[in-house]
């Protein structure tokens, strides 16, 4: 079904050929310009940039837009208003003024980012899966209309996946032949878990199957506020410190592959000694124990899980950073610091269950009391509305996109559940890109510099645009031109 | 698929570690069926499970959860979402340099009035719930400047979506009946034949029943435009099943009596006998032969694709047993794949994964027959809840005594911790 092909789509008439690809997702913005040639993946990669898609306040009442975030330093009681909510742009004043400081301000704007001739522009600008027709609207027109791009196509984020080069992620045997040629991927299974959501999206041949896309209406942000909570509770009250704990997640949070033995593995009550001089004291005949082999052994494994996290002072230490756990020093440490009174002792907590318990509510969301199923639930459920040789062809093609992706064991992890529920004749592959997070940049990337054809199919120029208005776009975004384009 | 799981009551670890009982959790399915006879009564009772007898009653009663607990939790999720620990508005910063440090060409051009559209666009204070409450309202965002129905409101789309879906249902009834018919069948024929005929011989016969409601369909199909796709189903288990002749008697995943004969049917179906057996079969039930055309439709067995186009594929088929294949079934024709790619968007709450075990029971026996049992069909996939410790996020398995409905892990700490804390133990 690949529409225009290399030749053929040189030069179409209509778009410009300068194409600016915009990821725009709730927790950054990834975007760059399209390389016109077709260039390896890393030289394109090189091209896109990541921006905050924020604006901060800090303590001191200051305001940081977008980039300028990255300066600050003291992120503690930092608010944040964030224009995409739930994948989408509600906010398009806040949106506005980041876009306008990091592509269209000559002066603010980076040398790679910056648009200086909208009108020459063709802009690719991805949405979630499901955006509300309000909201596509109230994108196309502003789009069209503040910044004039020559040319624009509002695609759904993870179909651009299908245009990267995911053969060698799946094949085992490597094909040298011209891998352009097989693109997009006939069949693939995107699981997208970013900021607010996660989002399942069967693709053929790079479009999406409507009928068989689901959400989970939990993402990076929940894993966030839930860690603040927990560690709340049991640690310090970081309630106010977003940005920690989202480097806290970021820094130890991983997937467990087996939670049962990793849950015993962190409880206290399993420690011994060591678990806090109370406990054991309840124990009565589990001293016995406490000197055999298996316990020690015990507590080796024990150690794998638990880490010391320090926390950033905002002073000498501005990033906080993790080390394997260590009770002995740990404890000797504390209590220096606490007979010497210094000032600027570290402030250390040991993270044991939180590491992965945090991450579980992604596969089983009853965790914390929502209905919604886990992940690999979710794909079941959505691949049940699809025939079924496509259902084998997707579950062998499974791409993880999105931040979370980056979760140690989160891809294994599905792939391991998804095995359970699936028969054995059928195979299953779970595999992220190197970098989950500009994988769909890459991929649009990839559309624009390969396959001009078929951004043409599903773009529109400004002539068009301003001579059929926003609702013919919108049915051209969805259904391609239909032979009602030129 | 039955969950088979190692069940969490009962710790692995072989040290008892606390300084109390247990009450025993009745949330958790009991792996010993006597057990809930040993339980104190009074406490059980405290949590209005008094019923002994049926564990799976209580069971459920012990996981109902009081709407004040459930809003609770709603609030919880929703505080999960939240951005910031407190409702707070930035407004965007005035950019000073805006008049200043521009070149004349660029000011000009911002002075260049934004079009009313984006003045409004820019203007809007309204939230995600403003416009979802829109869209589920059904507002056509486009007004008269008409589009295509499917692709804008919520309402349409539902409605389609559940159109398409009912318009599923009533297709695959007219196919149970047909089934439920060879069933019946199937059975006046074993009774004949137990008498003489072996094991084998019944087979045989049986799988000759079972190809009427299959070619019946297939040559009906052909006259009725709605349940066309049911055609390409059915040649599709017809050419992908020729691989699968073999061991097709140990089957144990299908509960039909008839369905694990199916693969037998286009076995036989392409020695050429088919139309025969379908004579035959049709003798002694008339009420089949609904279509004049049939016999010569199924004789003419075509495996190619029928010209005319489908209106929507239909995912109840993959469910069918009968049409239930257990290699790698055939690729679906290019043009229910069009059909497909040509679905408009569901609305953003249509898209939303639904939760386990909603649907009736009836549904988990026919999910089994597609490839992938439906995520939304059967209750046996449900999990059962896990119960963590509000305290150290261990195993929660003492239940605070308040009735918060919060649980600990049984360490006398955790256990205090949340005495501190908990919500009904201060009165």
């Amino acid at each position: 079904m690949r529409r225009g092909t290399k030749a053929s789509a040189r030069n179409v008439p209509g778009l410009p050929s300068t194409t600016f690809v915009l990821d725009n997702g709730g927790y950054t913005i990834k975007a760059g310009f399209a390389p016109p040639e077709t260039v390896p993946d890393t030289e394109a990669l090189s091209k896109c940039h990541i921006v905050p898609n924020t604006l901060v306040r800090t303590r001191d009442r200051k305001t940081y837009v977008g980039a300028q975030t990255e300066v600050i330093t003291d992120w503690s009681e930092a608010l944040f208003r964030r224009p995409v909510e739930n994948g989408q742009v509600v906010s398009w004043e806040a949106q506005k003024e980041i876009w306008d400081q990091s592509f269209f301000d000559e002066r603010t704007a980076q040398k790679d980012l910056s648009v200086k001739n909208p009108v020459d522009t063709t802009l690719i600008f991805t949405e979630p899966p499901n955006t509300m027709p309000a909201l596509q609207k109230n994108a196309d027109e502003i789009i069209m209309e503040e910044w004039g791009f020559g040319g624009y196509s509002r695609v759904i984020g993870p179909s651009l996946n299908a245009y990267n080069d995911l053969h060698p992620l799946f094949e085992e045997v490597q094909t040298p032949a011209d891998q352009d040629a097989d693109l997009p991927m006939e069949c693939l299974l995107v699981i997208d878990s970013g900021y607010s959501h996660t989002t399942i999206t069967p693709l053929f041949n790079g479009r999406p199957l409507h009928r068989a896309i689901r959400r989970l209406d939990f993402g990076g942000k929940h894993l966030t506020n839930l860690l603040k909570e927990v560690i709340s509770v049991r640690h310090f009250d970081l309630h106010q410190d977003n940005k920690i704990v989202n480097d806290i997640k970021e820094d130890v949070c991983f997937v467990s592959d087996d939670f049962k033995r990793d849950l015993e593995k962190t409880w206290k009550g399993n420690q011994g000694k060591k678990g806090g001089g109370k406990v054991v004291g309840h124990h009565g005949d589990t001293n016995v124990n406490l000197n055999n082999p298996t316990s020690q052994d015990d507590f080796r494994t024990t150690d794998e899980v638990r880490v010391d996290y320090i926390l950033p002072d905002g002073v000498h230490l501005l990033r906080g950073f993790s080390r394997p756990y260590d009770a002995i020093s740990a404890a000797r440490k504390r209590k220096q610091a606490a007979l010497s009174g210094q000032a600027d002792a570290e402030i250390a907590m040991t993270l044991g269950n939180e590491r992965f318990s945090i991450p579980e509510i992604l596969f089983s969301p009853s965790d914390i009391g929502s209905k919604q199923p886990g992940i690999a639930d979710i794909v079941m459920q959505s691949l049940a509305v699809l025939p079924p040789l496509v259902q084998a062809t997707m579950l062998s093609n499974v791409l993880v996109v999105g931040g979370n992706a980056k979760i140690p064991g989160f891809v294994e992890r599905i792939q391991a559940e998804l095995r359970t529920r699936v028969k054995t004749e059928w195979m299953v592959r779970v595999r992220k890109m190197h970098d989950p997070i500009t994988s769909t940049w890459l991929g649009g990337a990839r559309l624009a510099s390969r396959f001009p054809g078929t951004v043409r199919e599903y773009g529109v120029t400004r002539q068009e645009y301003l001579e059929h208005g926003s609702a013919w776009a919108a049915r051209r975004f969805v259904n391609g031109g239909g032979g009602k384009g030129p | 698929m039955p969950l088979i799981e190692e069940l969490p009551v009962t710790s692995t670890h072989n040290r008892p570690s606390h300084g109390w009982t247990y009450v025993p959790d009745t949330g958790a399915p009991n792996p010993i069926p006597s057990a809930p006879l040993l339980l104190g009564s009074r406490k059980r009772g405290r949590d209005g499970t008094t019923t002994h007898a049926s564990t799976a009653q209580s069971q459920a009663a012990a996981h109902k959860l009081s709407a004040k607990q459930e809003k609770a939790i709603q609030q919880r999720l929703n505080d999960l979402g939240k951005e910031n620990y407190r409702d707070v508005h930035i407004p965007v910063p005035k950019r000073d340099g805006v008049a200043a440090g521009k070149g004349r060409e660029r000011e000009k051009e911002k002075d260049r009035k934004p079009s009313q559209n984006v003045r409004r666009i820019l203007a809007y204070s309204r939230t995600f719930q403003h416009y979802l409450a829109d869209e589920e309202a059904g507002v056509n965002v486009y007004g008269s400047a008409g589009i295509v129905s499917g692709v804008v409101g919520g309402v349409s789309n539902t409605g389609a979506a559940s159109g398409g879906h009912a318009q599923g249902q009533q297709q695959q009834k007219p196919a149970d009946s047909k089934r439920v018919r060879g069933g019946a069948m199937v059975d006046k024929e074993q009774e004949k034949m137990t008498t003489a005929a072996g094991r084998r011989n019944g087979s045989l016969k049986q799988k000759q029943t079972v190809s009427t409601p299959t070619m019946t369909t297939t040559s009906t199909n052909t006259t009725t435009r709605t349940t066309k796709t049911r055609k390409g189903g059915a040649i599709e288990s017809d050419t992908s099943v020729k691989t699968e002749s073999r061991a097709v008697m140990g089957d144990t995943d299908v509960d039909m009596a008839d369905a694990p004969d199916i693969p037998l049917v286009s076995v036989s179906a392409e020695t050429g006998t088919s139309a025969q057996q379908t004579q035959i079969q049709q003798s002694p039930l008339p009420s089949t032969s609904t279509d004049p055309n049939q016999l010569s439709q199924s004789q003419s067995q075509s495996n190619q694709i029928p010209e005319d186009s489908v209106v929507s594929y239909d995912p109840a088929l993959d469910r069918d047993p009968l049409l239930r294949t257990r290699d790698l079934p055939k690729m679906p024709s290019e043009r229910v794949m069009q059909a497909l790619l040509a679905e408009p968007p569901l609305s953003y709450t249509a898209a939303r994964a639904k939760p386990l075990g909603g649907a009736v029971d009836g549904m988990s026996v026919s999910t089994r027959a597609g490839g992938v049992s439906g995520g939304g069909g059967s209750s046996s996939l449900l999990r059962p809840q896990r119960w963590f410790c509000t305290i150290c996020g261990y195993w929660g398995k003492v239940r605070c005594k308040n009735g918060c409905g919060e649980r600990v892990c049984g360490l006398l700490e955790c256990w205090r911790g949340h005495e501190g804390v908990c919500s009904l133990g201060a009165y």
